[in-house]
């Protein structure tokens, strides 16, 4: 039974059911005046215009349109708790999916959220996450990750070419991250190590692996999808990593590092990266408080260092430039005893100042052990 | 509903079981095979596995360092492993370090996927394969340098069509051969991973012998190891249960982020457990 994200009753049920661990920011917490609105751990976010962005949790969507000074709940009709993803091609058009008993539950507005209007892929197979992405308000992929050991890397994918109104079954290489281009091609990055690029342009009726050439003749340890012609990658060099910068001249058959951005310390996921429509690239240090900023003129393959700044936090997971505002959205474990007293504070912060200082917007801790 | 204790494994005595894997099994043992005192201990503490971790001295030190983690898995091989270690020194870090390991093997899998690696549907030829399994383990346990008396070691089986009765008959048998050949001497401790639902576990508490510990993955996001979906309250209730209770996501401990699942665990780890209390139990 499908209800209300927003209903104030269904997020108490659904704040002590899903996220029984997690606690509401408060004064204590340190956090500053920011809004109440966030009920669990935020799972992704986007800055879409310098103004409008979204937060998504599991049982919440909050847009704001103000920069991120306010944000409002809006009310999705997807199944309460199972939100995993949410993609908006601008301040209009944007769709959340959700897990669904009997099937994969995608709710679509075109009204900036105002209203939303659902639709169900069934499924048979057992799916624990999913990813959604549109290139335009009409064409969109969507990857449903089965439940599955680490050891695999197993998922299936669903296109639409009428803005999510209707859904056509593909199949995907691996499980991962999805993208959709402006010419409708779909993107997967992912795998069992999250270091494969795939490419299809058939809705998921056959995939193209992409090759991806480091400048030292090494294998990325994780990849990101394209954005803006850039694909960038997490290169382990001991206990720090390199972010390489991977540009294409084959319309995407293969990629080679053109430039690069040394953090402080090692990752093993896909960098967290913003490459602007002015192809400036934004690379945040897992580490926290640098930020290393590529302009395109000056991508070269020699790399780039990270410079400090103000108020950004450890583990950045997304990270948005739009002119000189911005958005991170960061997630790190601390604890206070030996294995007790342990969170994970999540945290949205923002910049409006090309990335020299971030403030926080959102936070929500989530208690461990 | 029945029990599966320790107590009930089929045991023999060294010197017989010597003679009898000797004879049955004359090209696979490892020369030199060592067997320590008993190397396990149970654990109620939280853990992880991630390929990210494998192989990676400082990711895993960044994960041992101040979190709430106690245990780790390890994948040590498998003609289905994706990041199997084969570094002894790798693994003695670990031991160093303090972790619980829960050795995984991820070998072939249920006849009716679409894995690579596949056992016949024959349950004849799926139980020998099961016993071949648990033999490579054994000895990858060896050369990783590892303890071998009680060890747990856990098969990885993932998600099958269990409507299938054909293929569900194969997976039994399929353990029931992982199981037995674990049991010889020197005994390691049987342990099966797969969905709690979708990977046909519950029906395993009906083999003779059944496994001695099960590793559910049900991500429910709850750690209690008790509470299972589609797995029967009253089996493996004596230190039996590992639970993964959150699927892949990325976590930034000490500045360095991998991506994870979460384990919580009332069962047995190699070389020694832990007196936690996080919920799991």
């Amino acid at each position: 039974m499908k209800r209300l994200l927003a209903s104030a009753v269904t997020g108490l049920i659904a704040l002590a059911l899903v996220t029984a661990c997690g606690q509401r920011p408060d004064a204590d917490a340190g956090a500053p005046a920011v809004t109440d609105t966030l009920t669990s751990a935020p799972l992704d976010a986007g800055l879409v215009t310098d103004r409008f962005g979204w937060v998504l949790s599991a049982d919440a969507v909050l847009l704001t349109r103000d920069g991120g000074k306010t944000f409002q709940k809006t009310a999705v009709d997807v199944p309460a708790g199972s939100a995993r993803a949410a993609y908006f091609t601008d301040a209009t058009h944007g769709w959340v999916a959700a897990l669904g008993g009997t099937g994969i539950a995608v709710a679509r507005t075109a009204d900036g959220g105002r209203s939303w209007t659902a639709s169900t892929i069934p499924t048979k197979a057992r799916i624990a996450d999913l990813s959604v992405a549109f290139g335009d308000a009409k064409r969109g992929a969507l990857v449903a990750r089965e439940q599955t050991g680490g050891a695999f890397s197993v998922a299936d994918l669903y296109a639409t070419t009428d803005g999510g109104a209707s859904w056509r079954a593909g199949t995907a290489p691996a499980a991962g991250r999805v993208a959709v281009d402006t010419a409708g091609r779909i993107w997967l990055a992912g795998g069992v190590f999250g270091n494969e690029l795939y490419s299809s342009a058939n809705s998921g009726g056959s995939w193209a692996k992409a090759r991806l050439s480091l400048s030292d003749g090494g294998a990325p340890q994780a990849v990101s999808l394209p954005a803006n012609g850039v694909v960038s990658v997490s290169v382990s060099e001991g206990d720090r990593s390199r972010v390489g910068l991977l540009t294409s001249t084959d319309n995407g058959v293969s990629w080679r590092e053109t430039g690069a951005v040394r953090t402080a310390t090692d990752t093993a996921v896909a960098p967290a990266v913003s490459v602007a429509r002015d192809l400036s690239v934004a690379v945040a240090d897992p580490a926290g408080g640098r930020l290393g900023r590529v302009a395109a003129a000056d991508r070269s393959t020699a790399a780039a260092t990270l410079k400090s700044v103000q108020g950004l936090p450890a583990g950045v997971s997304r990270i948005g430039m739009v002119g000189s505002a911005g958005w991170a959205l960061a997630s790190s474990g601390s604890c206070v005893g030996e294995k007790q007293d342990c969170v994970i504070t999540h945290s949205l912060v923002a910049t409006t100042d090309n990335g020299a200082t971030w403030h926080e917007l959102l936070r929500w801790v989530q208690k461990l052990a | 509903m029945a029990t599966f204790s320790r107590e009930s494994r089929l045991r023999a005595g060294l010197a017989a079981l010597f003679l009898v894997v000797a004879l049955a099994q004359p090209t696979i043992m490892v020369a030199g095979a060592t067997s320590a005192a008993a190397s396990f201990g149970i654990s109620t503490g939280k853990g992880i596995d991630a390929c990210g971790l494998m192989n990676n001295t400082a990711r895993a030190q960044a994960f041992w360092q101040n979190t709430p983690y106690n245990n780790i898995g390890v994948y040590i091989g498998g003609s289905a492993a994706a990041c199997p270690t084969n570094s002894a020194s790798f693994v003695s870090s670990l031991v160093s370090m303090g972790w619980g390991i829960m050795p995984l093997w991820v070998g072939p899998q249920a006849p009716c996927t679409s894995y690579g690696s596949r056992f016949s549907s024959d349950t004849t030829t799926a139980y020998n394969q099961g016993k071949n399994e648990a033999i490579a383990s054994y000895n990858k346990l060896v050369s990783l340098g590892m303890s071998t008396d009680n060890t747990p070691v856990i098969y990885d089986l993932e998600a099958f069509d269990t409507s299938n009765s054909g293929c569900l008959n194969a997976a039994k048998a399929f353990i029931r051969g992982w199981t037995e050949q674990l049991h010889v001497a020197p005994a390691q401790q049987a342990g099966v991973y797969g969905s709690s639902c979708a990977s046909g576990l519950g029906s395993y508490a009906s083999n003779s012998p059944a496994p001695d510990f099960i590793d559910g993955a049900d991500w429910d996001g709850i750690t209690s190891t008790s509470n299972m979906a589609c797995i029967s309250a009253g089996n493996w209730t004596l230190h039996q249960r590992h639970k993964q209770y959150q699927g892949g996501h990325s976590e930034t401990w000490n500045g360095v982020t991998v991506s994870v699942d979460s384990d919580c665990s009332n069962g047995p780890v190699y070389p020694a457990g832990d007196t936690a209390n996080q919920g799991c139990v």
